[in-house]
């Protein structure tokens, strides 16, 4: 039995569609509606316009974009400018508040790694919790464990809680999971940056197997070596808005250029 | 409007799907709580058991009452009633500690609340042996469909309390002030529920007993267990507390779904 959604019948139906999309977040706190303004509202109308009305921060504005089979999208930008809400919205975590967002295929995100992780578990009670967590087949489990095991190297480490481990194991472990079984897209934010040098050149081979498979591929990171190593294309975002989208060398060059401009003066 | 209800219905079904994930998760938890502790959640179960003997020697002797008939009618009452209360306590706070796994993938609401409720019913199932032990000591005259009769009673309560839990879970993160109000409540609820006396104490006030629910669900585990009669009405009034939960955390849900995970 398969716990993921609509799969996509073929490599052609693949798609990742936006059309014009904002996504406003609220911010609570100052101004927020409550129980008591909720509660006190009634009374109140005629004076208090504000209250109810809380406060938004516009973390996309007007995204446009298409995704299709074999796309590989590295998400530049700013801290804040926009990267993880397009991830999140594309992973349907989040839905537009205006909009059209049309995507096929299953979906599978490496956000954090604190998702599903036990610490008080061992690596690889920790691979079976993560695999059933992403609806991998009960079946492919021990496959999956062998193969994560091998990939992530932690050896006898794995027998160990994994509360022991340093954020650098708990990345090779939840990386090696995500990337375990084929998805149609991955969708990766900002997690790839804890490895050492070795593992990104791992990393780096798995996930190009792995995308070979997959359709869609979608990254954010500030990591030039990253986004060259997993990248075909670049998409800049600033203040949730796309500034442009270009093949991944020209990408490179530029920061290049406008590192040694930076330089000069 | 139609498009809310379809995806609302998806993320509802992907969470059902996901049962067997949310059961294997409450097992784990319980397995973990055993690793670096010899009787794990037997300690919960220890504790509850010195609490309601307690609770049923005091009231036994305050109401001047037998013990032998006391004592398993305020056992089965509060244990049960602890079990409610810290369910909804738990699942209505569990999507704002959950924010993080939420935001990085686990949009599922409807599972965490499983999960929540499956995890109390598997500590709920440790404190059993302090009701076979009580029923057994005090002697209770039982039938052989008590205990199924008493185990459907509380399926049919946990149905209410993931119905009830995902209500709640839905509306807290918005409205921060109800987990504290939730909390409150229950702590009021354990009052004014039989469970330290009885209702026929009330004398000719026992009427107002029957409109507080709480009072029938757990008349549809206690009564089997202390020989009592068979309460036909708590039954339904429980099966219509259920449709009634279920029912507003749908509704809520097909309003809510979209917007919760920019409100943790």
């Amino acid at each position: 039995m398969s716990i993921l959604p609509d799969k996509a019948t073929s490599d052609e139906e693949l798609s990742i569609e936006l059309e014009d999309v904002v996504l406003d977040l609220p911010i609570f706190g100052r101004n927020a509606k409550n129980l008591r303004s909720v509660l006190l509202n009634p009374f109140f109308r005629k004076t208090d316009h504000a209250v109810g009305d809380s406060p938004i921060v516009r973390a996309l504005d007007g995204i446009n974009m298409s995704l299709k089979h074999g796309d590989r999208v590295g998400l530049v930008g700013h801290n804040g400018a926009g990267k993880s809400s397009l991830l999140r919205l594309l992973a349907g975590i989040y839905w537009p508040t205006s909009g059209i967002y049309r995507k096929r295929g299953t979906t599978r995100c490496l956000f954090g790694l604190g998702r599903g992780v036990e610490p008080e578990a061992s690596g690889f009670e920790n691979i079976e919790i993560l695999s059933q967590l992403f609806g991998y087949p009960r079946s492919a489990i021990k496959d999956i464990t062998e193969d994560v095991a091998e990939f992530c190297e932690l050896g006898d480490a794995l027998a160990r809680p994994v509360r022991t481990y340093s954020e650098g194991m708990r990345l090779r472990l939840c990386f090696g999971v995500v990337t375990a079984w084929p998805s149609d897209i991955l969708l990766i934010d900002e997690v790839i940056g804890v490895s050492d040098r070795s593992f990104k050149e791992k990393a780096n081979q798995r996930m190009k197997d792995f995308t070979r498979q997959s359709g869609i591929l979608v990254l954010a990171s500030h990591d030039e070596q990253i986004l060259s190593g997993f990248c075909h294309e670049c998409l800049r975002l600033d203040h949730g808005k796309i500034i442009s989208r270009t093949p991944i060398e020209d990408e490179v060059d530029q920061e290049g250029e406008a590192a040694q401009e930076g330089d000069a003066e | 409007m139609e498009s809310l209800i379809q995806s609302a219905n998806q993320n509802l079904a992907m969470a059902f799907r996901r049962i067997p994930v949310a059961w294997m998760l409450a097992k784990k938890s319980i397995q973990f709580r055993y690793r670096r502790s010899i009787i794990g959640p037997f300690w919960i179960t220890l504790s509850q058991a010195v609490y309601v003997l307690v609770l049923g020697i005091v009231f036994a002797t305050v109401f001047k009452q037998k013990g032998a008939e006391m004592i398993p009618f305020v056992t089965c009452g509060a244990l049960t009633l602890s079990f409610i209360s810290s369910v909804l306590q738990e699942s209505s706070n569990v999507l704002i500690e959950k924010g993080q796994a939420i935001r990085d993938g686990d949009q599922y609401f409807l599972t965490h609340v499983l999960e929540t409720v499956f995890h109390g019913a598997l500590i709920f199932a440790h404190h059993t042996v302090i009701l076979i032990v009580v029923v057994v000591v005090c002697k209770v005259p039982m039938h052989w469909y008590d205990v199924p009769a008493a185990i459907g009673g509380l399926l049919l309560i946990c149905v209410n309390l993931i119905g009830f839990g995902f209500l709640f879970s839905l509306l807290t993160p918005r409205y921060r002030d109800l987990g504290p109000l939730i909390a409150s409540a229950l702590r009021t609820l354990f009052f004014l529920t039989p469970i330290m006396w009885k209702p026929e104490f009330l004398g000719d006030k026992e009427y107002l007993v029957a409109y507080n629910p709480l009072h029938h669900w757990l008349n549809l585990v206690r009564e089997p267990l202390i020989g009592g009669e068979y309460q036909v009405h708590s039954l339904w009034v429980t099966v219509v507390t259920c449709i009634v939960g279920w029912a507003l955390a749908y509704v809520v849900f097909i309003f809510c779904h979209r917007k919760l995970p920019t409100w943790i």
